[in-house]
């Protein structure tokens, strides 16, 4: 049984479009990234996905029930964590957390834990969420997501405004959640993150899913950009290798861009003395231009 | 049953306003029983609207000249431009917030991922309204048995708890009608605009046939002619017929609220 299964699910807003044709298949415990730039149509599948917008054409399951019929149902077990978090400004953090956990009339086992580990005390939670931080806000929104142990959390862009301390903490809980056969649609546009935490990645863009993979395979066939100046001038015909591909090289400059496994080029690098060398992490940008070619 | 937070977040949210609005209100009743029977005021306004253009009176209906020019004066009070200001801007405001306002800010993100239907919110920022407007029509009748019981005042109550009953339809009516604009909103500014609007637009409609005395059949299809408590209370309208016709406005601006809200994107 799937988690989540849609079939051709489209979204229109008047003529203007949202998503078209998506066929998702999620199982159970599993983290599923849902990768794509602005716009592309992420935000536009949590919707439909959680309801808050009518669909053109198809139809989805959540938990193999149907969403027309066995929606409350569903709810039951369902948590989600908006994106561009905006909040019951005029409420204390804990009014909002036991409201949330007592509207969906089940216990929050999982509240204190969460706190502690995101480190919100009772004086941050006694404030009105008005005050609070970007930060802040967000980890009130996943806490309220996930004190109730949900089997299916939908994040949108669930890291959006964490420092670096807590998105490891939320990638713990994931972890920890898809071990314990949960279910997370996690959308995002940080391909590092997605690669780190999921298990497997849909791309889409400009409404459409471009390409279904294991994080995997996804990895190896990204692609990476590496700047390197070395201390002496080099020969640029030393480097050409069908392993990766020359973008610039310029004196003592090389640029080239790298997909798979990098060893082979870090063992021919060895051979130099290297002064400098940046390997930023890869562009979503330049990861679609692969999957178009 | 655990849509019932949602209820009780509302009222945790007006709480302040609901307990300022409802000592107004009980307030201002009591001073019109001071004014109409016990202060020279009250003597004070009849010579003063005996010297008013005829349209004009017709518009207070109020009666000068007899000995039921108090009643009259006390019974419009519950309709006195302020209270309907007041008890208008209380519901507009409910609808607009839960509604528009939620839709608006995309808080219905987290609600409606509970087991909380889309027809739950509604009816419960319905419920909400109804209680408000309950709990405002009791203040204002309380202040009328006030008045009674302070200054002896002679008076028969069941006239006015019926006026006030009447009232307590009529605002529901336009509490639902304020609803329904807020199902078709998505901000709680545009929302409120819409609702003032049509109340406005209601109460010009009213104002314009009532003073034009040749246009006066016309009245009867103004909404404001439901409400016009004087007449309630010296039996000129029955009541019962006035509460029904803003019963079904109520239940049709309601029903078709709903039907809006679980069809549209948030």
């Amino acid at each position: 049984m799937y988690s989540i299964e849609t079939s051709d699910l489209t979204k229109y807003y008047g003529p203007t479009r949202g998503i078209e044709n998506l066929n998702l298949q999620i199982k159970s415990g599993e983290i599923y990234g849902f990768l794509g730039p602005n716009g592309a149509g992420k935000s536009t599948t949590i919707r439909l996905l959680l309801k808050l917008l009518l669909p053109t054409r198809g139809t989805f399951r959540i938990f193999g029930k149907d969403t027309q019929k066995k929606w409350k149902e569903i709810t039951g077990n369902l948590s989600n964590v908006p994106g561009e978090i905006k909040m019951y400004e005029d409420i204390s953090g804990a009014y909002f957390l036991n409201f949330m956990s007592r509207l969906s009339g089940k216990p929050a086992p999982l509240k204190p834990e969460l706190l502690e580990a995101f480190r919100l005390s009772s004086s941050d939670l006694q404030r009105k969420i008005k005050y609070y931080s970007r930060g802040m806000k967000q980890k009130l929104a996943i806490i309220q997501a996930m004190q109730d142990n949900p089997q299916l959390l939908i994040m949108d862009e669930p890291s959006e405004g964490l420092d670096p301390l807590n998105k490891e903490v939320l990638y713990e809980f994931l972890r920890r959640f898809r071990n314990e056969g949960k279910t997370i649609f996690f959308s995002s546009h940080n391909l590092p993150e997605v690669e780190k935490i999921c298990d497997r990645v849909g791309l889409v863009r400009d409404g459409k899913l471009i390409t279904e993979e294991p994080v995997g395979e996804f990895s190896r066939k990204t692609i990476r950009k590496m700047t390197i100046r070395f201390r002496r001038k080099i020969n640029c015909t030393e480097f050409d290798s069908a392993r990766w591909t020359v973008v610039e090289c310029i004196d003592r400059n090389l640029t080239l861009l790298v997909s798979g496994d990098i060893n082979p080029l870090l063992k021919k690098l060895s051979e130099y003395e290297i002064e400098n060398l940046i390997f930023p992490e890869p562009s979503l940008e330049e990861t679609f231009m692969k999957y178009y070619n | 049953m655990n849509s019932w937070y949602h209820i009780k977040k509302i009222f945790h949210d007006q709480k302040l306003m609901v307990a300022i609005l409802f000592v107004f209100l009980m307030f201002f009743q009591f001073m019109f029983s001071w004014i109409a029977f016990e202060s020279a005021m009250g003597a004070m306004l009849e010579t003063y609207i005996q010297f008013l253009p005829k349209m004009i009176v017709n518009l207070l209906e109020l009666q000068t000249g007899g000995p039921a020019f108090a009643s009259q004066m006390l019974a419009f009070g519950y309709s006195h431009p302020l209270i309907l200001t007041a008890v208008f801007a209380m519901l507009i405001n409910l609808a607009a917030r839960y509604i528009a306002g939620e839709s608006e800010n995309h808080t219905f993100d987290l609600l409606l991922v509970r087991p909380v239907s889309r027809t739950r919110i509604v009816s419960n920022v319905f419920l909400v309204q109804l209680s408000v407007t309950a709990l405002l029509s009791i203040s204002m009748f309380a202040g009328t048995v006030l008045g009674k019981i302070i200054f002896d005042i002679n008076i028969a109550l069941s006239r006015y708890a019926l006026a006030v009953l009447t009232g307590f339809f009529f605002f529901n009516g336009i509490g639902s009608m304020a609803l329904l604009i807020s199902t078709y909103s998505f901000e709680k500014g545009k929302a409120v605009a819409r609702s003032v609007g049509l109340i406005v637009f209601l109460f010009f409609y009213h104002t314009i046939f009532k003073m034009w005395t040749s246009m006066n059949d016309l009245l009867y299809i103004s909404y404001f002619q439901i409400y016009v408590p004087g007449r309630i209370v010296g039996g000129l309208d029955d009541w019962r017929v006035k509460s029904l016709i803003a019963a079904l406005v109520t239940i049709a601006c309601f029903l078709a609220a709903v039907h809006r809200f679980r069809y549209r994107d948030l």
